[in-house]
């Protein structure tokens, strides 16, 4: 079998982010390289991420708060990121990202996130 | 192509305000949204590119068009009769008429002004706005208006307060915001862009005159700080700065008029309804019967979309330059979404409401209005104020807001 939309072995390969949500409960989601988690989540309607704008950076309905081991590894915030953190639902943290700009890459393989309780 | 030669009932003309004198036609709205696919309605003269709009009553269809901005644009019009480009008008600058990079660019700029954080914060002084504003409505011996009493005064106290206007102007606030109101519901054959035109100079004058220099100098917690910061940084332009506080004003004020408006005017032609309400805030609070009161009245009728490339909607093809209208009053009474849509339950926990629309242009100022009402909720039930009909209602005359202008009342009860 060669098409990639009927492989079953197709998962393997597309790398995965673990959501941790507040009430314990614990999702993977599959995350395209050169997508961010904000649209996967969102394609997957994902409960938690409602990317309301669609990553314009004007509405802070993506937030997530990023396991510290891989926050170094991230790609960086735009100054725009900087003060939309300033407009989410849950008081940020130095963790806090909005999830539209995390955009996946190999070695995001494996990425942790936690879920705040609210987005709005 | 659909058509509509089969339809067992006559249909008003959906995208005129003549069609929402007597209310919503719900009926009309649940036929449209039982046929297959998507819905045309021919509409004659220049208005429309190819002759008619598809009417969207799904919640569905119109999450997907009002979320993706790059397929379906704000720039070449929101509402009929003004469908062109609206660089070319008097509204360009406007935030609702802009797309993509330029949306963002202006929208970031007041977004700071409206995180649920600092919204929050503006519990205590709505409080005493209603606290001040119910004082008042009790003092009233004999029959009153509640529009202008309660409906208008809460909103557009909370907006001068928002925008930092000091307290000596907010009279002049008060007023511009209903006249900006009024402009809008200009009756058949009054010219509505010259109206608004005309409040517009007269607010933007003051802005740029008045306000804008005197939070140069003494810079508050407010929007208009907000603004005038974004502006001196360069992020946005004078026009869209002076928009953007016209946009605070009529935004903030038509949906909130209307909503604490037509709620009173429920529960005083409906007893169920009354009754259900006191019962609701008494056993699950004033969040659920607001978002409920928010689903049912659906302040904003609907807003319409052009398509800015050949792409296809619920199985419908639509052609680049197709209108879409955008029914979320409609939507808001979606079987699919919500069960038993045309009865109101408060206790109803239903996610799914297109009240505040969805995506990039969603409502800014959401939690505010949210905020505004729940206050008013609560402090009418503590303080037992009950009212009743003492005369005949009536409805505005818009093709937008669901408006609603006069409600005779008189107070029967309350401290």
């Amino acid at each position: 079998m060669t098409s990639t939309s009927c492989n079953p072995e197709r998962g393997t390969d597309v790398p995965k982010v673990t959501l941790h949500y507040p009430n314990g409960e614990v999702r993977t989601l599959s995350v395209d390289n050169g997508q961010s988690v904000m649209k996967a989540a969102t394609a997957n309607m994902v409960p938690g991420i409602i990317g309301e704008c669609g990553g314009e950076l004007t509405c802070a309905t993506c937030h997530v708060f990023v396991e510290p081991e891989w926050l170094d590894r991230l790609p960086g915030q735009e100054q725009e990121e900087v003060d939309m953190l300033d407009l989410t639902s849950e008081e940020p943290t130095e963790c806090s990202r909005l999830s539209c700009q995390i955009v996946m890459s190999p070695d995001l393989d494996g990425l942790v996130v936690r879920l705040p309780k609210t987005q709005r | 192509m659909t058509t509509n030669v089969d339809r067992e009932v006559a249909l008003p003309n959906l995208m005129h305000a003549s069609a929402y004198v007597n209310g919503i036609p719900h009926d009309l709205f649940d036929y449209i949204r039982s046929q297959p696919g998507l819905f045309w309605f021919p509409v004659e003269g220049p208005i429309t590119e190819h002759g008619g709009v598809w009417i969207l009553t799904r919640t569905k269809d119109i999450r997907e068009v009002d979320g993706d901005g790059e397929r379906f644009i704000c720039g070449l019009g929101l509402l009929h009769p003004m469908m062109m480009p609206m660089e070319d008008t008097f509204m360009g600058d406007n935030l609702m008429s802009m797309d993509g990079a330029r949306h963002a660019r202006v929208r970031r700029v007041i977004a700071r002004g409206f995180g649920p954080r600092m919204v929050a914060g503006f519990e205590p002084w709505i409080r005493e706005i209603v606290t001040e504003t119910l004082d008042e409505l009790v003092a009233t011996k004999g029959p009153l208006d509640y529009v202008p009493a309660v409906a208008a005064a809460i909103p557009s106290r909370v907006i001068a307060r928002i925008l930092g206007v000091p307290l000596e102007d907010r009279p002049f606030i008060v007023r511009i915001t209903t006249d900006l109101f009024a402009a809008t519901q200009g009756e058949a054959g009054q010219d509505v862009v010259a109206n608004l035109t005309r409040v517009f100079q007269e607010l933007f004058d003051y802005v740029e005159t008045t306000l804008m220099p005197l939070k140069r100098e003494h810079p508050g917690q407010d929007m208009s700080t907000v603004i005038t910061q974004g502006f001196d940084a360069g992020e946005v332009t004078l026009k869209e700065a002076l928009f953007l506080h016209q946009l605070i004003m009529n935004a903030g004020f038509e949906t909130t008029h209307t909503t604490i408006g037509r709620s009173m005017w429920l529960m005083l032609e409906d007893p169920e309804i009354e009754r259900k309400t006191w019962a609701a805030l008494d056993e699950v609070g004033s969040g659920l019967v607001v978002d409920e009161f928010l689903r049912y009245i659906s302040p904003v009728i609907h807003f319409v979309r052009v398509a800015a490339v050949e792409t296809e909607v619920a199985g419908q093809k639509i052609r680049k330059g197709d209108q879409l209208a955008m029914f979320f009053t409609a939507a808001n009474r979606d079987p699919e979404t919500f069960t038993d849509p045309h009865t109101f339950d408060p206790w109803r926990n239903e996610a799914g409401s297109l009240t505040f629309g969805a995506g990039p242009h969603r409502c800014l100022g959401a939690p505010v209005a949210r905020l505004q009402v729940q206050i008013l909720f609560e402090e009418m039930a503590k303080r037992n104020i009950r009212l009743r009909m003492a005369g005949e209602p009536k409805r505005g005359y818009s093709n937008f807001i669901n408006a609603i202008a006069e409600i005779p009342v008189e107070v029967i009860s309350g401290s």
